[in-house]
This record gives C-alpha cells, sequence and structure tokens, in this order.
C-alpha cells in the first residue's frame, strides 16, 4: 500500500476547473458579509467604563464618609446649654478651691480634696464621651451636672465645716 | 372632607408611631449550680435585679421595654448590648455590657430649644429656717423614701424651653423611655463576686448568699443582705439597703445613702451622706468628711463606735435607757442648746467631752463617738442645723 504521494499531483487535472461568470459579484458578497462581521465590538469599552463608574462611586461615597467624620457634629440645644452651665459651675468651682486653700492649714486635708476633685474631673470626662455618643440621653446629662454640682458642694461644705471649727469657744467635759 | 379624612388618618398613624412600645428578649439561660458552684459578673451599663432561686437553677432572663422607639432605633439599641454566661469548671461567668448607659429606666430627649432644671442649679437661694431642722426618722420612712419613680421625677425636675425661652411642661409623647429588666436568680448558697461600672444593682428578697461587690458610679438597692462575709464597696453611688445583717461595707461619694437598719456590720466611708434608720448589734463606723444621721437604735444594740475625721453626726439619742462618750480634738458638740467646743492642743491629743450614764444597770447599749475636727449634734427630738 506505500506509494509516492508527489505522484498523486501528476494525476491531478488542475486544468479542468472553470470560474463561473457571477464569481465576481458573489466575491464582492461574501467580502461585504465577511466586514460587516469583523466590525469592531465595543462592548469592553462598556465594561471599563461601568469599573470606572463604579470605583468612582466608591471613591465619592468614602470621601464623602471622610467629610462626615472630620466635621463635628452639629451640636444640639442640650449640648450647647451643657457648655454654658459648665463654664459657670467650673468658674464657680475654681472659686471655691482657691477660698478652701486659704481657710485651712491642713496639707493632709488639702491633698484629700484634691484628690477627690481629680477624680471627679475624670469621671466628668468619661461622661462627657457618653454624652456625645448619646446626645439626648437625660441621664448622662443629668450625672454631668451632678458630677459638676458635687464639686461645688464639697467645698463649700467643707468650709462651712472649718468655719465652724474655728469659732472660738472652749468648754471641757461636761456629765450629764 | 377627603382631603380632611387623609389628615386625620395621617395624625392617627403619626399618634401611631409616636406610641409604638414593644419589649424584646435580649437574653435567656439556665445553668444548674451546686454547693460549690461560684458565680462573677461583670457588668457595665446594666441593670440587674437578683433574687433568690428555688430549684437549684441559675436563670438569666433579660427583656428591654422600648416606648415611641422606632424598629430601627431598637435594633441599633439591641446590636450595642452582649451578653454572655457561661459555666467553666463550676464557675459560671456572666459578662454584660452596653455601649450607653442601661438604667431600669432611660429617658431620652431631644429638646430643640434646652431643657430648663426646676430645682436651683448652683445651690444659692438661702435654705429657710425650717428647712434647717432634722427631725428623727423611722426605718419605714426611710424605706419609703427609697421607693422614688424616676419618670415622675424626670418630669418634675425637668421642663422643656419654648422658641422664646419660656419653660413649659415636657410632653410625655415626645419623651422616649427604655425599660430593662434583666432579672437573675440565684441559689442562696452560690457565692457571688460582682463588678459594676455604670451599673444598677437591686437584691430582691432576703439575699442569703456571700457577695464580694464593687460598684463604681450607679445604684445599689436591695431588700436584706444577710450575710456577716459580704464586702460591699461602693463609689460614686446611690447606696440603698432596708435592712443589713452582717458585713463589711466601703463607701466612697456615696449619695442619699439609706440604710434602713443595720446590724453586726461595719462601714469605712469617705465623701458621703448616709442615713441610718435603726442602729441594731455591733455596728462599727469610721469616717472621713461624711456626714451620717443616726436616728433609732434597737433595745441590745450593745455596742455602737463612731471613729470619724472632719465628719458631720447627727445622732438622735437612744428612747431607750444608754451610755454615751465622745471624744474629741477640734471638734464641736452640739446638745439640746448647748455648745460644747474642744480646741487644737499642741500634743494632738484627744480628750474627753460629754459622758452621758446609764440610769439602769442594763442599760441597751454603749455609744463610743470619736471625733477628730469634727461636728456633732445629738438630740432627743429635732435639730435646727447651724
Amino acid at each position: 500500500m506505500e506509494q509516492d504521494i508527489r505522484k498523486l499531483f501528476n494525476t491531478e487535472d488542475e486544468t479542468n476547473h472553470q470560474l463561473p461568470l457571477t464569481h465576481r459579484g458573489e466575491f464582492q458578497d461574501k467580502l461585504k458579509q465577511a466586514t460587516q462581521k469583523q466590525k469592531p465590538s465595543f462592548k469592553w469599552v462598556y465594561k471599563y467604563a461601568a469599573i470606572a463608574i463604579l470605583f468612582l462611586s466608591l471613591g465619592y461615597i468614602f470621601i464623602q464618609q471622610d467629610v462626615v467624620g472630620s466635621i463635628e457634629p452639629e451640636e444640639t440645644a442640650l449640648q450647647l446649654q451643657l457648655k454654658e452651665v459648665e463654664q459657670q459651675y467650673l468658674n464657680h468651682i475654681e472659686k471655691e478651691w482657691e477660698s478652701f486653700k486659704t481657710l485651712t492649714d491642713d496639707d493632709r486635708l488639702v491633698e484629700r480634696y484634691e484628690q477627690k476633685l481629680e477624680d471627679l474631673n475624670k469621671d466628668y470626662q468619661e461622661l462627657s464621651l457618653q454624652f456625645q455618643d448619646d446626645r439626648n440621653n437625660i441621664l448622662v446629662l443629668e450625672s454631668l451636672i451632678d458630677n459638676l454640682k458635687l464639686r461645688l458642694q464639697i467645698l463649700k461644705d467643707i468650709q462651712h465645716h472649718i468655719k465652724l471649727l474655728n469659732q472660738k469657744n472652749e468648754q471641757n467635759e461636761i456629765i450629764i | 372632607m377627603k382631603s380632611l379624612f387623609k389628615l386625620q388618618y395621617l395624625l392617627l398613624y403619626l399618634v401611631c408611631i409616636q406610641s409604638y412600645a414593644q419589649t424584646k428578649q435580649v437574653f435567656q439561660k439556665v445553668l444548674p449550680v451546686d454547693t460549690k458552684t461560684e458565680a462573677i459578673f461583670n457588668l457595665k451599663n446594666t441593670t440587674v435585679l437578683i433574687e433568690p432561686s428555688t430549684d437549684g437553677k441559675m436563670h438569666f432572663d433579660y427583656e428591654v421595654n422600648f416606648e415611641n422607639y422606632s424598629k430601627k432605633d431598637i435594633n441599633s439599641i439591641l446590636s450595642n448590648i452582649s451578653v454572655t454566661a457561661e459555666k467553666f469548671e463550676n464557675t459560671i461567668t456572666l459578662v454584660s455590657k452596653n455601649i450607653t448607659k442601661t438604667p431600669r429606666i432611660a429617658i431620652r430627649y431631644k429638646a430643640d430649644n434646652g431643657l430648663t432644671m426646676s430645682d436651683d442649679l448652683f445651690g444659692f437661694k438661702s435654705k429657710s429656717k425650717d428647712s434647717l431642722k432634722i427631725y428623727r426618722k423611722s426605718k419605714d420612712s426611710l424605706i419609703r423614701m427609697m421607693n422614688d419613680n424616676p419618670l415622675k421625677s424626670f418630669f418634675e425636675k425637668f421642663k422643656e424651653l419654648d422658641d422664646k425661652g419660656n419653660p413649659r411642661r415636657i410632653s410625655k409623647s415626645n419623651v422616649k423611655i427604655i425599660r430593662s429588666a434583666f432579672v437573675i436568680k440565684v441559689p442562696p448558697y452560690v457565692p457571688l463576686t460582682i463588678t459594676g461600672t455604670d451599673t444598677q444593682i437591686t437584691f430582691a428578697d432576703n439575699i442569703q448568699n456571700e457577695i464580694q461587690l464593687d460598684v463604681n458610679r450607679g445604684f445599689l438597692r436591695a431588700e436584706v443582705l444577710a450575710n456577716k462575709e459580704n464586702y460591699i464597696k461602693v463609689r460614686d453611688a446611690t447606696c440603698r439597703i432596708e435592712t443589713v445583717l452582717g458585713g463589711n461595707f466601703i463607701f466612697n461619694n456615696v449619695k442619699n445613702g439609706i440604710l434602713g437598719s443595720i446590724n453586726h456590720a461595719t462601714i469605712d466611708s469617705e465623701f458621703s451622706n448616709v442615713e441610718i434608720g435603726v442602729i441594731g448589734k455591733n455596728t462599727k463606723i469610721k469616717d472621713f468628711n461624711s456626714t451620717y444621721w443616726l436616728y433609732n437604735f434597737t433595745e441590745d444594740f450593745e455596742r455602737f463606735n463612731v471613729l470619724a475625721e472632719y465628719s458631720k453626726l447627727y445622732l438622735f439619742c437612744p428612747e431607750i435607757d444608754y451610755e454615751l462618750s465622745t471624744f474629741g480634738h477640734n471638734t464641736i458638740h452640739y446638745i439640746e442648746g448647748l455648745k460644747i467646743t474642744m480646741e487644737l492642743n499642741r500634743e494632738g491629743k484627744k480628750s474627753k467631752m460629754m459622758e452621758h450614764r446609764a440610769k439602769t444597770d442594763t442599760p441597751a447599749g454603749h455609744i463610743d463617738l470619736d471625733i477628730v475636727n469634727g461636728v456633732l449634734y445629738t438630740t432627743d427630738e429635732f435639730i435646727i442645723e447651724n
């Protein structure tokens, strides 16, 4: 079954083929159709546009969030009111503190009060943070005012106490 | 007419939204316990009611009721609450935390023009002579004082400001309310170690458990605390206990402290205000710069000792036979219109200021007051404060 394939070409009759008369027109039609099919596709443009829009939107949202995060939220009426009350209290507390220090020569007492006022101030800072997160919570507002009130009250009370002690009037033991 | 109906419908709908109330279950668990079980509670911004359990199990049941809150707000608030209760090697650990304050009743109110408090904010109003009169109070009247209503006091205390800055009553429909109920039932033999910050703790009924309690800011309320090994530490909080039957109490800045009656207990306090209805057997107080009101004594109080510095004591003398001695240094003692002053001496030694001898051989007990830099009022009926 072995054969030389080159001989096959020799036996092929090439000259018998004739082109039809309409071949030019048919060729042009086929060419037209082929060029129509190979029109460049713009789907990738839409894809890239969609991705770009998505990224732009996300970027905008993130920027917006960033802006919102960096701008202080508008203060409520309660917060403004508290600020005013706070300042008034702090002025009074400062005055009472100075007055207390001049009234006593007991350093240990002054130290204990200093520590107490520091502790109360720390509590106030913690409560202030809570109030920022929860700005209409009456309970936190009350706690803040109570804290300031207490600082002022303990300073007034101890001064009244010292003044009572300083009233000189000596008497000794009595038996009833 | 149609538009009127529409408007009425809309108003009705708004009212329905405004008065919307619902209860949500936050947590529920039951854990078996035995006589060797211990319990540790770690609480932050939480309100709990602890009561005795009779079925040998520990029950945790946490519900929150919302009034005038939208569904969205409710979900947001609930998402801030985290509760876990686990048992490991016979120790039950409860951790309950909330981002915001959640008392028994929490009130939120958006005041567009601000609020005003009806009382004198700075306390500058001078007191009338009548308000300076201090009367003897019974245990029952003190217990009545313990049961205040936070909602009522809110509406009494605050007023809303209108556009012109004039105060007006707060409309209840604009107030948002959260009622929190976390009920924990514990068998009496389980010792409790509780740490609470911004927390309201209420013990209902007779609590026999041994309790180690540390409350920082908040509220402690109890009917009966009956274990002599109790160690109760309260800082910057309100403390109201109807009956104390033993234990050690540490008070630091306890506001409106009320103890209906006290027996076999010691109090170590500073910067506090405490009223005691009835003093029973073997009670001791060590104090720095607090004010105490001591109203009544039992017929067998045996011994009552006070060691105080920069303190103010209002002592209503027992209506039964008793002995009293006061020692002092730089101290004033007001007694029935009489003023006894013990001045500073160079050695800083305390001296006996006053002695009241018993009329019979079997007095109810002896009161021993040892005061440095203090002010003491003793009386039978009432005191007019200086």
